[in-house]
Order: C-alpha cells, then structure tokens, then sequence
C-alpha cells in the first residue's frame, strides 16, 4: 500500500452535488492521465466527502504512487520540474484547463493546513504559460557503438533481463541486453577478453551542465560484432600502401590545408 | 600509451601522400612524423567524420579496396550525444569570432599564401565534430591533428579529457645548435 503522504485533497467549499462530483473526477481523471499516460485502470482511487466537497486521491499501485507524486513534485515548484522533465508539460495543460464547477477548489497534501495549489484563473493562466513555453528536450536517443571488452554477462534470477558488462564513459556498467539480441555472441565475446565494437540503443539525458550523459538503465545493448578484427598501426599502413599506391591524390583539399597549418604557424 | 589517441585526417592524408624530391621540407617533415605515428599505435582509432575526408581524397578503385581496411580500425561514430557537442563547441567559438550568419564563414579575412587573395576561416562542422568525438571519448587522451581548423576548438574543449597535439617531430634535432662556439 502507498504512503498517505503521496496522496492528496481536491477541497472545494461546496456541497459535493453530483454534477461537482462528475466534474472533480472527470479533471482528476485528465491530470492523472497527463502525469502517467499508461496508468493501468484501479491504481487510484478517490473518496469523496460531502458538504464541503474534499476529494481525496489515493494511489493503490506503484504506477498509480508514481502519477500522484509526478503530480505533487509539479505542483510544489512547476517551472524546475518542466526544466528538469519537459514531459510534466502535460499535467501542465491539464491544469490550465480547469472546469468553471470547479474554480477556487485546492489541492492540499493529507494534514497539511496550506494547500498546493488553488485552481483559480491566475493559478490556470500561469499554467497556459508554461505550457506553452519551448523547452529543450532533455532526452536524446539513438545507435552508438562503443570499443569495449565484454567483461561479465548475466542475470540475477530467471525473471530478469540478461546484463553485459561493458565499458562505458570510463567506467564498467550492467546494461541490459535488447530482447532480440543474440545472447550467445555476448557470451562468447566474454570468452575473448578483448575490444569489439558493441551497438548501443542509447538514451541520453541533459544534465544540470547541459552536458548529455549516458541514461544506462534506459540504454540497451543491441548486438556485438565478433568478427571485428583490429590491425596494428604497422599493419594498417602497409594495407593502404597495398591499396592505394598513388596515396592520398586530393591536391587542391591538400594544398588548402598545408596553406591553413601554415598559416596557423606564422 | 598511444592507444589513448585518435588521429584526425589530415595525419592520414600526410602519412600517405606520396613524397618526392619536390615536396616542402615541412610537408616532408609531417609525412615522416605521421607515419611513425601511425605505426606506433596498436589500434588505428579515427572518427568516421575524418576517415570520410580522408577517403574523399582516394582515387574511386583505390576507395574500393579501402573499405576492407575500414572495418579493421576503431572508427568512432557520429552519435546524438557527439553532435550535441559539436554545436555547443561551434557556439562556444562563434562567440569569440564574429561569423556572418548567412555563409557561416569568419569575417576575420587573411591573405591565401597560393592565390594571395583575401580568405576567411571556413566555420567547419566536421572540424567540431571531430574534435567533439575525441573530447567524449572516455579512453582518449590526445586527438594528434595539424589542421587549423580542428585546432579553432583546441580552447574550447575540456582539456582534462582531450588535447589536441600535433604528432611528435621523431626525427628532429636532438638539441639546439650552440649559439656560440
């Protein structure tokens, strides 16, 4: 069972007629959808009391903890948590949408004497604002390849994905492996004890230097190519002098660099 | 120790340009210290961004018969997180330099040394992102270029991660002649 204190109280000094009631939970249920778009039906219930109408939101499931924390951690500061997760501009639109049935209600933690929010029209217009307003989005995707041995590959239990671990940003790391990866190449990469070039489906997230770094619990390992054979610096070079005996032939793109490093000389 | 480095492509394009008794001596100079370079390394590692500049110089069959060469080195890819990089360093340098926001080319002009014309600095975007892989890639230490236009990122980058070098002159004198006798 969740925490009281992730639940909370739509209070509005009025008499919970059904037409309030349909309206409180028509909104709580827009809010609720914008904090966890995939909240499975049953992870919140309301309990709603009578002449002053409170409605009291509370999760019953970890999805339904996690939409009314996302809820109250927007409420308590809505700019810093837009900054730092440009996707709770959906619960911002919710609010800044607020039915007439329902304006001057609050929202207010359990026990608490000073409520959050109270949803009148300066409370909704400054909510259309920071809807409105252009964000970076802070999460990058896409396939990377990093050079790194697979050092370890496994599971903890029979229900878990397979890990590998490998080199990343420096520093060893479990990352789950793709469901469609072929897990026996990771194994026989661990075998090896050296570098292959390993595919990445890579989530990067801004940090507070508007530096990206690596997401690794959203990172997933695609695949790695055992055939990957590297050469020497010796052996690279009598390769090319094998392949391309006239050398490099470019030499307008020649002469423009010698003249920019010489340039940087004087 | 030279496996925490990366080449960019004009080490590549000096290491195998063909040299005869017309060449520069310091164009000669550069091909000797690339290619002993080169051969030191244990992997060739290079950013795909210069090994595709370095390629664009081959002739088409000798571009064939590279590619084979291309899986066996350690090509570091063009990913969200390096281009991401590339335009903060791109905008890093655009504040210290005045750049025409049409061309993107630098407003400060100098002389060709060939054409003797005026020219600016092209605002190159491969140069950022080069210089941008080297300075995200954990293991390397030194990005060995002699290009001007890698270097515009040199003080912009973070310098306890990655500096830009030229390669090591192994064949230069082994002290300064004495001024007197």
């Amino acid at each position: 069972m969740a925490r009281v204190t992730d639940a909370f109280n739509l209070r509005l000094e009025a008499a919970a007629t059904p037409e309030r009631v349909a309206a409180a939970a028509a909104f709580l249920s827009r809010v609720l959808q914008a904090a966890h778009p995939d909240l499975p039906d049953g992870s919140v219930t309301i309990v709603v009391t009578n002449f002053a109408m409170g409605t009291h939101v509370r999760p019953r499931t970890h999805e339904g903890l996690v939409a009314t924390r996302r809820i109250l951690d927007f409420l308590d500061n809505p700019s810093r948590t837009l900054d730092r997760d440009p996707k709770t501009r959906d619960i911002a639109v919710a609010f800044a949408h607020v039915d007439q049935t329902l304006q001057a209600a609050t929202i207010s933690r359990p026990r608490a004497r000073k409520p959050v929010a109270t949803l009148d029209d300066a409370f909704a217009r400054r909510m259309g604002a920071l809807a409105s307003t252009a964000r970076p989005e802070s999460t990058v995707r896409g396939t990377t390849v990093v050079y790194s041995p697979v050092y370890r590959v496994g599971r903890w239990d029979e229900d878990a994905a397979t890990k590998a671990r490998i080199r990343v940003d420096g520093e060893c790391h479990d990352i789950a492996l793709a469901k469609d990866s072929n897990d026996t190449d990771f194994y026989n990469a661990a075998a090896h004890k050296r570098p292959f070039p390993i595919y990445l489906n890579a989530v990067w997230m801004r940090g507070g230097d508007g530096r990206l770094r690596y997401e690794l619990k959203s990172t997933r390992v695609i695949r790695v190519d055992l055939s990957w054979t590297p050469l020497t610096g010796e052996e690279f070079v009598a390769a090319v002098n094998d392949s391309a005996s006239l050398g490099y032939g470019d030499d307008d793109e020649f002469e423009e660099r010698v003249a920019l490093i010489r340039q940087r000389r004087v | 120790m030279t496996d925490r480095s990366m080449v960019d492509a004009n080490v590549l394009m000096f290491a195998f340009r063909k040299i005869d008794e017309k060449t520069a001596a310091d164009v000669k100079q550069w091909h000797d210290a690339s290619l002993a370079l080169l051969k030191r390394f244990n992997v060739i590692r290079v950013s795909a961004i210069a090994w595709m500049e370095f390629e664009r110089g081959l002739r088409p069959d000798d571009r064939a018969r590279l590619s084979s060469i291309y899986a066996k080195i350690q090509s570091e890819v063009v990913d969200g997180r390096i281009v991401d990089r590339a335009i903060a360093l791109m905008h890093a340098r655009n504040l210290r330099e005045k750049i025409c926001q049409k061309c993107k080319t630098s407003l400060d002009t100098h002389v060709c040394d060939a054409c003797k014309r005026m020219i600016s600095s092209k605002q190159n975007m491969n140069d950022a992102i080069i210089a941008a892989t080297a300075e995200l890639a954990d293991d390397v230490d030194v990005l060995y270029c002699y290009d001007g236009g890698v270097y515009h990122f040199a003080d912009h980058i973070d310098k306890t991660r990655c500096r830009i070098k030229e390669p090591p002159h192994h064949i230069g004198p082994l002290f300064d002649p004495p001024k007197h006798k």
